[in-house]
């Protein structure tokens, strides 16, 4: 468990370095808002403000229901994240056994803007240790399992490039004294 | 409706409001002088928001308990997960939309029964709250930690909107026959706990806030 500063990648904050960036406090994950609001930031910046691409960086601070998206498609199953976000798979009607807002596959609803998507345009995924531990303690109660097991099969789930924060309500203050814009998602 | 279109609570329990205080009615106070000027307003919360990391919190509703202690994440976070130093965190909450009542003593919340309006039990009572139960941080006390008066102690500030406020007094007023809108907001003003600063308008002071180089989060 996290116990000091030492223990969080702040690597992060050193990189927000590009002309306009923009932090969203991402709280409402509704039909893929957070993936479809970034991808507007950084399309109006680059085709109607005329930016350069490595001009434009945007940070997506997930927590409440948008925390879904930052896991893999074999935590997506295992802890059944497609129910807990009424994300439906259109290839099967079902609640998504896979992390439909990753997948860059032709058909998928959020091909065009789905998390490797947007990060190979400078997007950073960050996510809150608050609900981490929130949800792992609610996850091993209903597995019966230790929280810190959970715990650790979370992190490592993690797709690449997210990193934990110790809190969003932080790390979206932090990014402000970088230069960062802020625009609430709820 | 819009959520935060009225401040008040409705109407079945105004019909109690107006009965229950009717008796109890105290004789008006004098209205209070009008604000005509920036020369009117203290300002020095702005002017003293100058520490390292500091962050202005947007709050428009209790949340829960999450007006006061959705801010006591973001300080611990940046003692514990960022390694700042408690002098270097200055924290400012902007108290408007249905959160308004916070920033008042324990009589008005008895008087005009604010929780109710706002639908915030007292834990001692597990009745609506006839008292600020944020207020103090007493040992004991439900919200201790995150009260007005433990945040002041950590040196943040906390602001009162005033257009929230006349607003407010106008609903009031509205529902007891023998007051007036001013007078209402010249007793709330009154109300108002120490150390907590009555800004023109939230949306400017987050704005002035930002200007003065604050992070800026929503809460609520």
């Amino acid at each position: 468990m996290p116990t000091g500063p030492e223990d969080f990648d702040h690597r992060w904050l050193d990189t927000l370095t590009a002309r306009y960036r923009l932090v969203y406090d991402t709280q409402a994950l509704g039909e893929g808002i957070p993936l479809a609001r970034a991808s507007n930031y950084i399309t109006a910046c680059r085709d109607e403000y005329g930016a350069a691409p490595r001009d434009v960086q945007v940070v997506l601070a997930l927590h409440a229901s948008p925390m879904v998206i930052a896991f893999n498609d074999a935590a997506w199953a295992k802890y059944a994240f497609g129910e807990r976000a009424r994300a439906t798979d259109p290839r099967t009607s079902k609640p998504a056994v896979r992390n439909i807002f990753a997948s860059e596959e032709p058909g998928d609803p959020y091909a065009a803007v789905a998390v490797p998507a947007l990060q190979r345009q400078g997007a950073i995924f960050l996510f809150c240790n608050n609900v981490m531990r929130n949800l792992a303690s609610s996850l091993a109660r209903r597995r019966k399992e230790a929280a810190d097991a959970v715990r650790a099969d979370l992190i490592a789930a993690f797709l690449p490039g997210v990193v934990l924060v110790p809190a969003v309500v932080a790390a979206t203050a932090m990014a402000q004294e970088r230069g960062c814009g802020y625009t609430l998602i709820n | 409706m819009p959520e935060h279109s009225s401040l008040l609570p409705r109407r079945d329990f105004l019909g109690r409001v107006v009965l229950a205080t009717a008796l109890l009615a105290t004789p008006a106070p004098a209205i209070a002088a009008s604000f005509h000027g920036p020369d009117d307003w203290d300002n020095r919360w702005l002017t003293g928001l100058t520490r390292k990391h500091r962050t202005f919190f947007d709050t428009k509703s209790w949340g829960g308990g999450e007006a006061f202690g959705y801010p006591k994440r973001y300080y611990d976070a940046m003692v514990d997960g960022y390694g700042a130093k408690p002098a270097d965190i200055q924290v400012v909450i902007g108290l408007h939309g249905t959160a308004w009542s916070l920033a008042l003593g324990d009589a008005a919340w008895a008087s005009w029964q604010l929780g109710e309006v706002i639908a915030i039990n007292d834990p001692a009572t597990q009745a609506r709250a006839l008292r600020n139960v944020a207020r103090s941080d007493d040992a004991g006390e439900p919200y201790a930690q995150t009260s007005v008066v433990a945040w002041q102690k950590r040196g943040a500030s906390v602001l009162l909107c005033n257009n929230t406020l006349r607003r407010a007094s106008r609903e009031l007023a509205a529902k007891r026959e023998e007051r007036t809108a001013d007078d209402v907001y010249a007793e709330l003003r009154a109300a108002i706990l120490p150390g907590v600063t009555l800004v023109p308008a939230m949306v400017a002071a987050s704005a002035l806030a930002q200007a003065k180089g604050a992070s800026y989060v929503v809460n609520g």
